[in-house]
């Protein structure tokens, strides 16, 4: 009897534990709606009830009020050779090819402009992380007309008045990622680098995975996801060196 | 006299390098540059299909387990990624001329030539588009080749140019 009762709760233990886990694994189950990550590449980003896209010259709003109706709502020309759009608090960090602009979206359907930061025409992803906005300028001969390959780091604690604070010199630099006290950055067919930024003004080169083709990334709860020309990697980065933990190759 | 036929000589000699000018500007056969086409009809067709290998992978985005992957200008591959040491693909989305998607609650929002158009992702392995909305977006035309030179002109008959292929063409009519 007894033997049986402790195999009962054994049992219902582990169902539960089960429930719990599949719970928290489902996220396409019935739970309030949530949002996907994207890299820093992207042009679209979803806050709240509103979808936003940029294209090559204005931020659109689309109201997600009816998911499955997406109704535009708002237009704003924000400038040419727009490229990227990266949401962080209550402001848009957009990439254009000579500036990075800010736009704060607290009044959700009426994106403001806060200021642009103009810096030399290039390739240039945007991500931002507390009172800092890490910018890569990537000289590219076809599409960003000559100019350097650098990382900059732009003090945004006053976002109407950005100030660049640091200015790291790169190989090839493309979509860049930040978690906490690390900071990706991709670069291209060079491979990819990890940054501490305990100080995040003075970015130290912890790792350079010169194998690693990249040109975005997405860190998310210690797990780095990259992509480049030969694959997809994953790494874990709570550890020193990052681990590699798969691979999906690009077969051609 | 003799400065004559020297005048004569160089007007010679400049017609005939305008003469070759000419030639250059229009020649019989050249390299250059010829539109691809892509009927409506082709870019509008969204399917989900078997899970496919990664050939030039793009954008990448994560929605819980899962992991998208745009296969530039062709789809989005699904990744099943509930353990990150051994991803699955699962499934791959045709959708023709893409660049971008944005989920939210197992809505997907993607770029399809101009249109956004919207999937319920519920069931990853089949994706169910759900509206169209035509022209929301700009659309990225190819009007004019890569590089500056000799093309093939654009017959919008044909359908929508998506790209350009390197060729040898006679008889140009185009050129920027």
């Amino acid at each position: 009897m007894m033997k049986n009762f402790i195999y009962s709760i054994l049992i219902l233990g582990s169902l539960g534990a089960c429930s719990t886990q599949n719970n928290s694994d489902n996220t396409f189950g019935k739970a309030a709606p949530t949002t996907g990550q994207a890299g820093s590449l992207a042009r679209f980003a979803i806050q709240g009830d509103n979808l936003y896209i940029v294209d090559k010259t204005n931020l659109r709003t689309f109201s997600l009020a009816n998911p499955t109706e997406p109704k535009q709502i708002h237009t704003t020309n924000i400038g040419f050779g727009i490229e990227t759009i990266f949401p962080y608090q209550n402001k848009f960090f957009i990439g254009a090819s000579d500036a990075m602009y800010i736009y704060d979206f607290s009044n959700p359907e009426n994106p403001v402009q806060l200021s642009r930061y103009q810096h030399i025409t290039a390739c240039d992803p945007v991500v931002a992380q507390g009172n800092y906005a890490y910018v890569t300028l990537r000289n590219s001969q076809v599409t960003c007309l000559r100019s350097e390959n650098v990382l900059e780091i732009v003090d945004i604690s006053n976002p109407t008045n950005p100030q660049m604070v640091n200015r790291l010199s790169m190989i090839n630099p493309h979509g860049l990622g930040v978690d906490g006290t690390d900071l990706f950055v991709t670069e291209g067919s060079n491979g990819l680098k990890r940054f501490d930024i305990t100080d995040p003004l003075k970015p130290v080169e912890k790792e350079f995975l010169r194998n690693t083709a990249s040109f975005d990334v997405i860190p998310q709860n210690k797990m780095l996801i990259a992509v480049g020309s030969d694959g997809l990697y994953q790494y874990d980065y709570s550890q020193n060196p990052m681990q590699l933990l798969s691979k999906i190759p690009v077969i051609k | 006299m003799k400065n004559n036929y020297l005048y004569v000589l160089l007007l010679f000699l400049l017609s005939g390098c305008f003469g070759v000018d000419n030639v250059d500007e229009y020649p019989d056969e050249v390299d250059g540059f010829k539109p691809v086409y892509v009927s409506k009809e082709q870019i509008n067709t969204i399917s989900t299909l078997e899970a496919r290998v990664l050939q030039k992978p793009g954008k990448i985005y994560t929605y819980g387990r899962y992991l998208f992957v745009g296969e530039a200008g062709r789809g989005v591959h699904i990744i099943d990624n509930i353990d990150p040491k051994q991803p699955k693909n699962i499934s791959f989305i045709e959708i023709p001329q893409n660049n971008d998607i944005a989920i939210k609650g197992n809505m997907m929002y993607a770029d399809n030539h101009g249109d956004l158009i919207v999937f319920d992702i519920s069931n990853p392995t089949d994706v169910k588009l759900t509206n169209r909305i035509a022209n929301a977006l700009p659309q990225n035309n190819s009007q004019l080749p890569p590089e500056q030179g000799f093309f093939e002109c654009i017959d919008a008959s044909k359908g929508i140019v998506v790209g350009w292929e390197r060729v040898r063409i006679k008889s140009p009519k185009c050129r920027y």
